[in-house]
């Protein structure tokens, strides 16, 4: 794939996550985040009070919006977390309490 | 188009008219020439270096708005694609009779093709008319930023500042059947851990929170997993609004950064 910007994309390295039980692939050095996105999945948590879904907002660890559960460790900021083979990830809150 | 640039997120025709960004329209009957369309002062001054013919004054301090020499201005075009913020335009209202030209920058993958129709939209990005293609410029000099010119009648020229971007028609579609809208107002979050809302804070405040710390106790906000990062500007932006004397600044303590509770807690005996 070209890029405007960034040109030839040159990842070819790519491990597999589970994402809810399911295997996806995913480019070694990307963040859970893009990872997900590349896959087509843009929610990864309900919020607690509403239950409304949630994804990448700020992108850049801050707000927190991403949060899944990662490996059992709940709260984990995907878009500042990188993948690694193998990985469990969950969405977060999925079941309304 | 109401409102003004801090309201609405882009200037209108108004303030911009009121704040000398126009040449006159005398420069404009003489044909091509810049509409530089910034209006806030931020440190950025690229447009200066852009023009071959010297017609665009930033000068000292680097904050100043760009002001535009309409008679050394020749409508080239170099500064479309060296303004960061993308607020620079090129119009030409001596295109042909009743037809003028508006040239503006277009960073959206695909491109039109000369001759394309394409929807020519305003300020706020919504339609104005249909428009022609007249000419795409993506020239090395404009570092990835393609310049797109299109012609529009006379009376759109000073409306028109962008195209519908291609290939997105359906984007949108179907979100309302799912259930899918924007908040608006008052329903719009500020605090998204919490999910306290515009309308719960100007409730807070109403009620008498005058700083942060009020509103956090009465409404939780800024107490979530991000703890304020987010929503703590915009409250105290809120508090501001709604007071006559300065807003005390809030409390800030540590951890700076995110810390687990296992970095904290753990004791001797864990290890």
């Amino acid at each position: 794939m070209d890029h405007p910007i960034l040109g030839e994309d040159s990842r070819r390295k790519t491990v597999t996550i589970m994402v809810d039980g399911k295997p996806y692939p995913a480019y070694e050095g990307s963040t859970i985040a893009a990872s997900l996105l590349d896959n087509g999945i843009r929610i990864n948590r309900y919020t607690v009070h509403r239950h409304e879904p949630r994804g990448i907002f700020c992108g850049i660890g801050q707000c927190t919006d991403c949060v899944m559960v990662v490996d059992g460790m709940p709260n984990v900021r995907t878009c500042i977390t990188r993948v690694r083979d193998g990985m469990d990830i969950r969405t977060q809150n999925k079941e309304e309490r | 188009m109401d409102g003004t640039i801090l309201q609405n997120g882009y200037p209108s025709l108004d303030e911009l008219r009121q704040m000398g960004r126009f040449p006159s329209e005398e420069r404009f009957r003489k044909g091509p020439v810049a509409v530089i369309e910034c209006i806030q002062q931020i440190p950025c001054d690229p447009c200066e270096g852009a023009c071959p013919f010297g017609a665009i004054h930033v000068g000292t301090p680097i904050t100043n708005l760009p002001v535009l020499d309409e008679n050394r201005c020749t409508g080239c075009g170099a500064c479309i694609s060296h303004c960061s913020g993308l607020a620079i335009f090129v119009v030409n209202k001596a295109y042909k009779p009743g037809m003028a030209t508006v040239s503006f920058p277009h960073e959206y993958l695909p491109l039109p093709e000369n001759g394309q129709i394409v929807d020519a939209v305003d300020r706020a990005g919504s339609f104005v008319c249909k428009a022609e293609v007249i000419r795409i410029s993506n020239a090395p000099a404009n570092d990835h930023t393609p310049v797109i010119t299109i012609a529009v009648p006379l009376e759109a020229a000073d409306d028109v500042r962008g195209m519908k971007r291609l290939g997105h028609e359906d984007s949108y579609a179907g979100e309302a059947e799912r259930g899918i809208k924007a908040a608006e107002g008052d329903d719009v979050l500020v605090c998204r851990c919490e999910e306290i809302s515009i309308g719960d804070i100007k409730k807070a405040i109403s009620e008498g929170a005058t700083t942060l710390t009020g509103v956090k106790r009465r409404t939780r906000a800024g107490m979530g997993l991000c703890q304020g990062r987010t929503c703590h500007q915009l409250i105290e932006r809120m508090l501001q609004n709604a007071s006559n004397v300065p807003v005390e600044p809030d409390t800030v303590r540590p951890p700076m950064v995110p810390v687990s509770m296992d970095v904290l807690g753990r004791s001797a005996d864990d290890e």
